[in-house]
């Protein structure tokens, strides 16, 4: 992670070799990935292709009144990761001006209020309701399956901040044993989550970091 | 850094109807004394799942086992150590 933010430092500060790699690396990958994401959201090859075009130049060329946006990657998390989550983002706002020009057409001319005023700033965009009901509805359903109480004992450590050492005190046991009821309930929920995405929505294409790396930047966008 | 757990924790929390956290109703003094007995390692296996039952109905009562445990904590803290 930290030699992928160092290439992006260096391709930022104009090393077109680092620039080269990341294209070589990722460019395809984000374009397959989007790709499916853009056919569930009903948007054309073309429509796609030109987000994808506009994300890549928006990386590397920014303006006096603008940054590169790649400025704006931590390493917190994989590039690959950040750049679907972004690309995702472009996609939803594209998907939903054309829903909302389709809807315009159909409600006709009979609305006296300015159709330009329908238009939300794309700053004032609520997280995607189809993507955030697919990531909670798959998240709902792997944790439904979790032992309970390993479940609450990850509440505890995670959320609550108890020591996993507190909890072998309490059940009487190595904190190896809390440890290990710990990591199989997580592996289990990243298992069913990746499976259960893959069920309700075939064509996402989501990997586990990125459904983590998707509900982190929703969290960011709630949090205002 | 959070973890991958605590970020989807937050994400169901916020981005729907989970309740944890928001409901203000302090636990009854029935799942005060399960949490205690939990907290001082006494609970029967029985009490454990009868436990586990009530915050799964009420996520929003773990914080008040949390601090069970916590305060456990501080209880059998070695004196002299901070």
């Amino acid at each position: 992670m930290a030699k992928e933010l160092q290439t992006v430092r260096a391709a930022l500060f104009g090393d077109s070799e680092a620039a080269a790699e990341i294209h070589h690396k990722h460019y395809a990958s984000v374009l397959g990935a989007l790709m499916n994401r853009g056919t569930a959201m009903q948007l054309t090859r073309s429509e796609v292709e030109e987000c994808v075009g506009d994300l890549w130049s928006d990386c590397f060329g920014g303006t006096n009144s603008k940054s590169a946006l790649l400025e704006k990657f931590s390493g917190d998390g994989s590039l690959r990761a950040w750049l679907i989550t972004v690309g995702l983002h472009r996609l939803i706002d594209i998907a939903r001006r054309k829903r909302f020009h389709h809807d315009m057409a159909a409600d006709g001319k009979t609305s006296s209020v300015d159709p330009m005023d329908k238009i939300p700033a794309a700053d004032e965009l609520a997280p995607d309701t189809d993507l955030v009901s697919l990531l909670r509805s798959s998240l709902k359903n792997a944790l439904a399956r979790s032992n309970r109480e390993h479940l609450l004992l990850l509440y505890l450590v995670y959320l609550h901040g108890i020591k996993q050492r507190e909890l072998a005190g309490i059940y009487g046991c190595n904190e190896s044993t809390v440890s290990r009821w710990l990591d199989s309930t997580l592996e289990q929920i990243r298992a069913d989550t990746v499976r259960e995405v893959e069920i309700l929505d075939p064509a996402a294409g989501l990997e586990w970091r990125e459904i983590v790396q998707l509900c982190h930047t929703i969290n960011q966008e709630l949090n205002g | 850094m959070q973890t991958d757990f605590e970020i989807l924790a937050k994400f169901l929390a916020r981005s729907g109807a989970e309740v944890e956290g928001r409901i203000s109703d302090v636990p009854d003094s029935d799942a005060i004394e399960l949490f205690r007995k939990f907290a001082n390692g006494k609970a029967t296996p029985e009490e454990r799942a009868r436990m586990v039952k009530l915050v799964d109905s009420r996520p929003d009562w773990i914080a008040a086992l949390a601090e069970e445990i916590r305060q456990r904590r501080q209880r059998t803290k070695p004196k002299g150590k901070p």
